[in-house]
């Protein structure tokens, strides 16, 4: 482990701003098959001038997640209550300054940066996430999902938060349920108890899904669960925990701190350690799942049966006490694994893993988990990252990115070393 | 007053542009685009400077000097570093990057590093909270910083301490600092902004941040020379009372004694001192000796001071004023001033002759060729830009002249 990650600062210092591919460029592996041996590791560039500046003075917020819609479309989650008075000086009468005002929740921009379309804002409908909470901090915007018919899917983060659908214009097609009661008016709300069993509730909305339209099957991930719902009715399917345990046995407990001042990796423990950060269905149709607080990727067949496991840059603190959220001024944050996207060959050979505790993507083998590259690291520059959140990918294999905290930026990463074949892979 | 609205309208002109500024492009207006040679346009290099090396967080690059040879040796203030940025410092390491790297680094024109140095207790009084550096023609290196006890250090370019500027006030609590603006011995809220005059080897000081005076100093031996206030009032008839607000809904009144923050002191090649009344949305214009010659505001329908001001990491209020610091064109006339506008965002920039705004560009953004908190600017002798921000915005960014002399 010294020696890869000291091989990964070594390059990302040569590279620079662009990506670069661990032990030479061109992965001649001879134990690999003929398959994948055609199959570079893929190599990208910033593209530092996408997107085009926002119009009427609007200025992007923290991105937690944004997809690509089967037009090459990337839609964007930006959290307009992220924004410091620094920013909305133009929101003010008279404005204060020149710019500028917080941009609507849901962005749409095509693949050159132009916006096409936009809506959403808090208390936008009845049930928008993180309804009457005017900063964020107790939740906000946090998931986004774009389906075949172009119907976009928005889930939140707060206590009483589910799953909305609207149509691409913005109108509120259909509302998931499976909410936490509400609290009562004067009642301290308290935190919600862990509850991995009840299926009737979203129990402590991270709030990310994805969908499998084949399948008309709704992902979510939240506690130490994958919970498979119908996209069209909301009706309970199936779910499971960490190493594909039945819901029956996941423990109701908070996990155990470890100490990660050994030089890691977390202990393999077989509940998922929360946060689960993600829930994406690779192309051959195994379930991918960011465990964030093991520093770990878990794969899974779409029932549920574990298949295989890897660590991520597992040396950096997972969980525990010494974890700082967004502002933080005592603490960095923990864990590797916040979102992930598969590489634009046919077989997503790849998996792009955004780290915003290290600012990087790690680039892994999707089957033998191996490190084979990374993009980025921290910092503000062009093809830097300050706390990535987002990604996702376009039909040509160009990355997309957004930033929370401070970072507060979506960017473009062209794929130089791709096939020029178009093949879309919506909301991955 | 009159002079007041034709700016005005000049910068509505200016605000035009403002879409294409966020790309980073600075277009010269439409009014001056028949005259043989425009305003200077500027393009952002986004892949300018190259990556720090080991770890080396970039930090708030607070003030950016050009020397002789057209390096660019600039503060990266590390008194504002978070934990997420430094999780490399730890043992063992907790992130990947970074660590806080050293606060004085010198590049060369393509953005590698060729010196760096300095930080907490490099030597004995290094200062607190960095504001100032300058590179004199022997190649000497001074800064300065804005805590009580703090004041001007001088080094050679490796590093190695030179000479004290001494003056220092008290170590105590910033809040315990009281306005004096008639001695001239101690500078006790630390010294902010401060320009070389080496022909006649004076050091010029805006002590503005709490006091509303320009001093004058011998730079070899730190003797006392002169000073003046706001309009070349003498010293005797600064007032030592805090600046009354005003009514924001019109621009800054017109008032006699300098409004703090003062943000620069800049000598020009034809003997006039170029001050940052960033209290007053203003610049004014002075003799050596301190005759007052003319002002220019600058946007000055941007609140300029008051009580509902924001300082760095406020969550309450924007911050105020539009002069953050300045820096003169390199041709021999010196024809342009650029301005840093950390409150809006923008690099103003003015026919120094007129005060008219004749281009700008920036805008309020983290993309390459935005601005978030631009406090320092620099000009090269080709006649490049360099921008620094502070607070959350932590950059240093390059911009090409477009159409400058082949």
């Amino acid at each position: 482990m010294q020696l890869w990650e000291r091989a990964v600062r070594a390059s990302a210092i040569a590279a620079g701003v662009v990506a670069f591919v661990l032990a030479g460029p061109a992965p001649r592996a001879n134990a690999q098959t003929k398959e994948s041996k055609d199959v570079p590791v893929p190599i990208y560039k910033v593209d530092p001038f996408w997107p085009k500046p926002l119009p009427n003075k609007w200025i992007i917020q923290g991105i937690p997640v944004m997809v690509t819609d089967k037009d090459d479309h990337i839609w964007v989650v930006s959290r307009p209550r992220d924004i410091n008075p620094d920013e909305s000086g133009a929101a003010t009468t008279p404005p204060r300054t020149d710019c500028c005002i917080a941009a609507p929740a849901v962005l749409e921009f095509d693949t050159d940066g132009n916006l096409l379309n936009s809506w959403g804002r808090p208390d936008y409908v009845p049930g928008w996430p993180a309804e009457g909470i005017a900063k964020p901090g107790a939740g906000a915007e946090h998931a986004i999902v774009v389906d075949r018919q172009g119907n976009v899917w928005i889930g939140g983060n707060a206590r009483n938060d589910g799953i909305q659908k609207f149509t691409s214009d913005g109108k509120l097609l259909w509302d998931f349920g499976h909410r936490q009661p509400k609290v009562p008016p004067g009642q301290n709300a308290g935190p919600v108890p862990m509850n991995n069993q009840d299926t009737d509730h979203i129990v402590m909305p991270i709030e990310l899904f994805d969908l499998d339209e084949d399948a008309h099957e709704m992902y979510v991930v939240e506690q130490r669960r994958v919970t498979v719902y119908d996209m069209d009715t909301g009706a309970f399917k199936r779910g499971w925990g960490g190493h594909g345990m039945p819901l029956s046995e996941i423990s109701n407990d908070p996990a155990p701190p470890y100490d990660w001042k050994k030089g890691g990796p977390p202990p393999d423990v077989k509940e998922f350690v929360p946060a689960l950060h993600c829930v994406h269905i690779a192309p051959d149709g195994l379930v991918y799942v960011c465990e964030r607080g093991s520093d770990r990727i878990q794969v899974f067949t779409k029932q549920g049966k574990f298949v295989t496991s890897f660590f991520v840059h597992p040396s950096t603190p997972s969980r525990g006490m010494e974890c700082g959220g967004p502002g933080s001024a005592v603490y960095g944050m923990c864990g590797t694994t916040y979102n992930l996207t598969f590489s634009h060959d046919p077989d997503g050979k790849f998996v792009m893993i955004a780290d915003g505790t290290n600012d990087k993507i790690w680039i892994h083998d999707r089957k033998t988990g191996e490190l084979k590259g990374s993009i980025g690291d921290n910092g503000r520059m062009a093809g830097y990252f300050h706390w990535i959140d987002a990604i996702a990918i376009d039909s040509r294999g160009n990355l997309y990115t957004g930033e929370v905290e401070t970072g507060k930026r979506i960017q473009k990463f062209i794929l130089m070393n791709g096939d020029k074949t178009r093949r879309a892979r919506p909301h991955e | 007053m009159q002079n007041y609205v034709s700016k005005k309208l000049l910068f509505s002109v200016a605000i035009g542009i403002f879409s294409l500024a966020g790309l980073g492009m600075a277009l010269p207006l439409r009014a001056q685009k028949s005259a043989p040679k425009g305003p200077p346009v500027y393009k952002v290099d986004p892949f300018w400077p190259k990556p720090l090396p080991n770890k080396w967080s970039m930090q708030q690059i607070v003030d950016i000097y050009i020397d002789k040879e057209d390096h660019v040796w600039f503060l990266n203030r590390g008194v504002d570093a978070r934990p997420d940025e430094l999780g490399a410092m730890l043992k063992p390491p907790r992130q990947e990057c970074c660590i806080l790297g050293p606060e004085v680094i010198e590049m060369d024109s393509n953005g590698s590093v060729l010196r760096a140095w300095g930080g907490p207790n490099y030597v004995p009084g290094w200062p607190g909270r960095l504001q100032t550096l300058g590179v004199d023609r022997d190649e000497n290196v001074w800064i300065s910083g804005t805590t009580p006890g703090d004041s001007i250090i001088k080094f050679s370019k490796d590093g190695k301490f030179l000479w004290d500027f001494g003056h220092r006030g008290p170590k105590v609590p910033a809040n315990e600092v009281k306005q004096n603006n008639q001695q001239t011995e101690i500078f006790p809220p630390g010294i902010g902004a401060f320009e070389f005059d080496e022909d006649a080897r004076e050091i010029y000081i805006a002590d503005g941040f709490l006091n509303k005076r320009i001093l004058v100093y011998d730079m070899d031996t730190a003797a006392f020379k002169r000073g003046w206030g706001g309009h070349g009032i003498p010293l005797s008839e600064v007032d030592n009372d805090p600046t009354p607000p005003y009514d924001t809904s019109g621009p800054p009144p017109d008032q006699k004694q300098f409004a703090p923050a003062l943000h620069c002191a800049h000598p020009s090649l034809d003997g006039f001192v170029y001050v940052c009344e960033r209290g007053s949305d203003r610049i004014q214009v002075f003799t050596k000796k301190g005759m007052f010659v003319k002002e220019f505001w600058i946007h000055p329908t941007t609140q300029s001071r008051g009580a509902n001001c924001g300082g760095i990491w406020s969550t309450t209020a924007p911050s105020c004023g539009t002069i953050y610091n300045l820096a003169l064109s390199t041709d021999p006339q010196q024809k342009y001033i650029f301005v840093a506008d950390g409150t809006n965002d923008m690099v103003w920039i003015l026919d120094r002759n007129s005060g008219n705004v004749v281009g700008s560009f920036g805008g309020n953004g983290r993309y390459a060729g935005q601005l978030h908190w631009i406090d320092a600017i620099a000009v090269d002798s080709k006649g490049n830009v360099y921008t620094g921000e502070v607070e959350d915005g932590k950059r240093i960014q390059k911009f090409l002249l477009m159409n400058g002399p082949k």
